[in-house]
């Protein structure tokens, strides 16, 4: 498979008051053609700092992008980019759909109108044949009678309904690389099965790849191809679907698999993990994880990078060297 | 755990909200809650679950009386309590408290956590000066606080953290029954478990009640011992934590369960998906009011027509439909 997305050790830092907060430090991943690829983790891993970063969506300042840090589409270093090229990458090549559809629409205008808006910023293009794409792109998404959608406003649809208006609005020029954030987050559980449906249809029909960013482990587990688990600014452990959730490396991301509560299985109370996430101003030395980690011991006083760990898997845990478990 | 005592029983509770709708701001009746029933056993966890809309909150607020019903019956310990005031109200409110989903909501940004958690102890004259604080360090504790955080304001504590105080506050007047809103769904799920534990411990120690609120059934699975699932405004299905969550009879709670995604790749499990959206509770529809998504495949005119019954399906198991 082809790459198209390279990003390679990503470093986003926002200025606070209590001092600089390394929100994204230090990220490298890639993404193929067709491929899904599952960015998990909890509120403050970093994870949407890291899509924003990616389509150059972060307001400068506060955020501060390392100048050493690439975002490679095709080959391109898209945080180099600027005017047409830029938007010519937001186009066709990357395009984003986030958690709060209502708040990524503009309330007082129409449907139709903000997606024939995003198509006539990227395409040359009459006004009727863009809405002809507009309501094309409506009946893709599965939105009913598309022609009478064009006319509605935001608040007149469903938030179910919103989610797939702004698939539409976000697929509309139609990009190779999806990046979507939390799109089922605030959605009701069997509205959530219907877009997480969706997308795995649009995938399959579009052949376009995917970052889905998300904290839902059981989402992960049912749309990706390989998931990346992030704490602390960093990518903590990658590897395929299968071996993720089977034989995680890390011991966050075990103890994340062991906290969810789930319906299969025993109905036993979940074990917690102990602690909170800390913030991005005062990140723990050594490894990030070592406050919360119930395997912690001497060596990770030294930050540990991301490991081998089998066959396309990778963690960041002295463990990995030390098949036998920490020395006591 | 329970010992058969119905602590709160809710009898045929109806609640709507007129909303104005169009340009002569005709008013409409929103139906929040229809015809509901349930009884809360002294010392079992009771899981209300459903969808935004299903009038999951609005029934808990009838409970706990910061809405009044239209109609239907509140008994508690066999009081009616919307026949309440003064004296005997504050009693009511001593003996059972809510705890909301967001805690930065609900708590007053600029009172430090401590005053918050003083607060109804001064207003319900259970304690003042020394005393208080020395009750106030006291559930800090309890709640897994330090209470060194007792002069930290809500902005300063984690979300985590601010749900112990939420927790504290109701716990403050000694309460036997606390509503639970959402109170973990605000939260992430490395913390999610230490807030469920929390409230497992104060259970098993204070022998309290819960009605424990929830969306997300994995975790009502862990908590309850009973489960009302409500479906615009209606109960649809009650009965047996176990038994509703593992033999689910009324097809939505059918499809709500299937809908959860599994963590696990190898074991995904076939998602009935749902057409359309829950309806709009301005304009249920006639009938079963789900009859408009229902896969079930004995679907008819019946259950377009005639609003079935809650009706025992299984041994304390009862399903609001004609053909479950």
């Amino acid at each position: 498979m082809t790459t198209l997305l390279e990003v390679h050790d990503l470093r986003v830092t926002f200025r606070t008051s209590d001092g600089p907060a390394r929100a994204v430090d230090g990220v490298s991943f890639t993404l193929a053609a067709g491929e899904t690829l599952a960015l998990v983790g909890e509120s403050g891993s970093g994870k949407t700092v890291t899509a924003l970063a990616l389509l150059r969506l972060l307001a400068e300042p506060p955020a501060e992008v390392d100048p050493a840090s690439q975002v490679l589409f095709e080959g391109r270093d898209v945080l180099r980019l600027d005017g047409e090229a830029l938007r010519r990458v937001r186009g066709a090549g990357m395009a984003m759909v986030f958690q709060e559809p209502m708040t990524s629409l503009n309330p007082v205008l129409s449907i139709g109108l903000q997606i024939t808006e995003t198509v006539q910023a990227h395409e040359r293009m009459t006004r009727r044949a863009a809405r002809d794409r507009a309501a094309d792109m409506l009946a893709l998404v599965g939105l009913p009678d598309p022609r009478d959608a064009l006319g509605r406003y935001p608040h007149e649809l469903s938030g179910g309904m919103r989610q797939r208006a702004l698939l539409a609005m976000a697929l509309v020029c139609r990009p190779r690389v999806l990046i979507a954030d939390e799109p089922t987050t605030a959605l009701d559980v069997t509205v959530q099965a219907q877009i997480l449906e969706l997308l795995a249809d649009l995938r399959e029909r579009l052949g376009m790849a995917m970052l889905l960013i998300t904290h839902n482990l059981g989402i992960a587990a049912g749309i990706a191809d390989r998931v990346a688990v992030m704490y602390g600014g960093q990518l903590v452990e990658t590897a395929s679907r299968l071996a993720l959730f089977q034989e995680p490396r890390h011991p966050y991301t075990h103890g994340l698999l062991q906290a969810a509560p789930r319906l299969d299985g025993p109905a036993a109370p979940t074990p917690a993990i102990p602690g909170a996430v800390p913030p991005a101003t005062a990140w723990p030395t050594g490894c990030r994880f070592r406050p919360r980690c119930p395997h912690a011991w001497a060596r990770c006083e030294i930050p540990p990078p991301l490991l081998e760990a089998g066959a396309a898997q990778q963690a960041r845990c002295w463990l990995v060297e030390q098949p036998g478990g920490a020395p006591a | 755990m329970s010992d058969g005592a119905a602590l709160l029983v809710v009898e045929r509770l109806r609640k709507t909200f007129p909303v104005a709708r169009g340009m002569l701001g005709r008013r409409v009746p929103l139906y929040a809650v229809s015809d509901a029933s349930l009884t809360v056993t002294r010392g079992e966890t009771l899981g209300l679950v459903g969808e935004s809309g299903s009038g999951k909150t609005t029934l808990a607020r009838c409970l706990v009386r910061l809405e009044t019903p239209d109609a239907g019956r509140v008994l508690y310990d066999g009081t009616d309590v919307l026949a309440l005031g003064g004296a005997a109200l504050r009693a009511f409110r001593r003996r059972v408290q809510i705890v909301f989903q967001d805690p930065s909501g609900s708590l007053n940004p600029r009172m430090r956590v401590g005053t918050a958690v003083r607060e109804p102890l001064e207003i319900h004259r259970l304690a003042h000066g020394q005393e208080a604080e020395d009750r106030v360090a006291a559930l800090f504790a309890e709640v897994g606080l330090d209470p060194a955080y007792r002069d930290r304001f809500p902005h300063e504590l984690s979300g985590g953290q601010r749900q112990r105080v939420g927790i504290a506050r109701a716990l403050a007047v000694g309460p036997e029954l606390l509503v639970l809103d959402e109170p973990v769904s605000a939260l992430d799920v490395s913390v999610q478990a230490q807030v469920l534990a929390l409230l497992r411990d104060l259970q098993r120690r204070r022998g309290l009640t819960y009605v424990f609120i929830a969306h997300d059934l994995a975790v009502v699975r862990q908590m309850a011992t009973r489960v009302a699932v409500m479906y615009l405004g209606r109960i649809v299905e009650d009965g047996p934590a176990d038994a509703v969550l593992a033999t689910p009879r009324h097809p939505y709670t059918v499809a709500l369960l299937s809908a959860v995604p599994v963590p696990d790749p190898a074991t995904q499990r076939r998602r009935i998906v749902l057409p359309g959206d829950p309806p709009s509770p301005l304009a249920p529809p006639a009938g079963c009011p789900f009859h408009p998504r229902c896969p079930h495949p004995r679907k008819d005119d019946r259950c377009r027509q005639e609003l079935p019954a809650l009706d025992e399906k299984a041994p304390g198991q009862r399903a609001r439909c004609h053909y479950a």
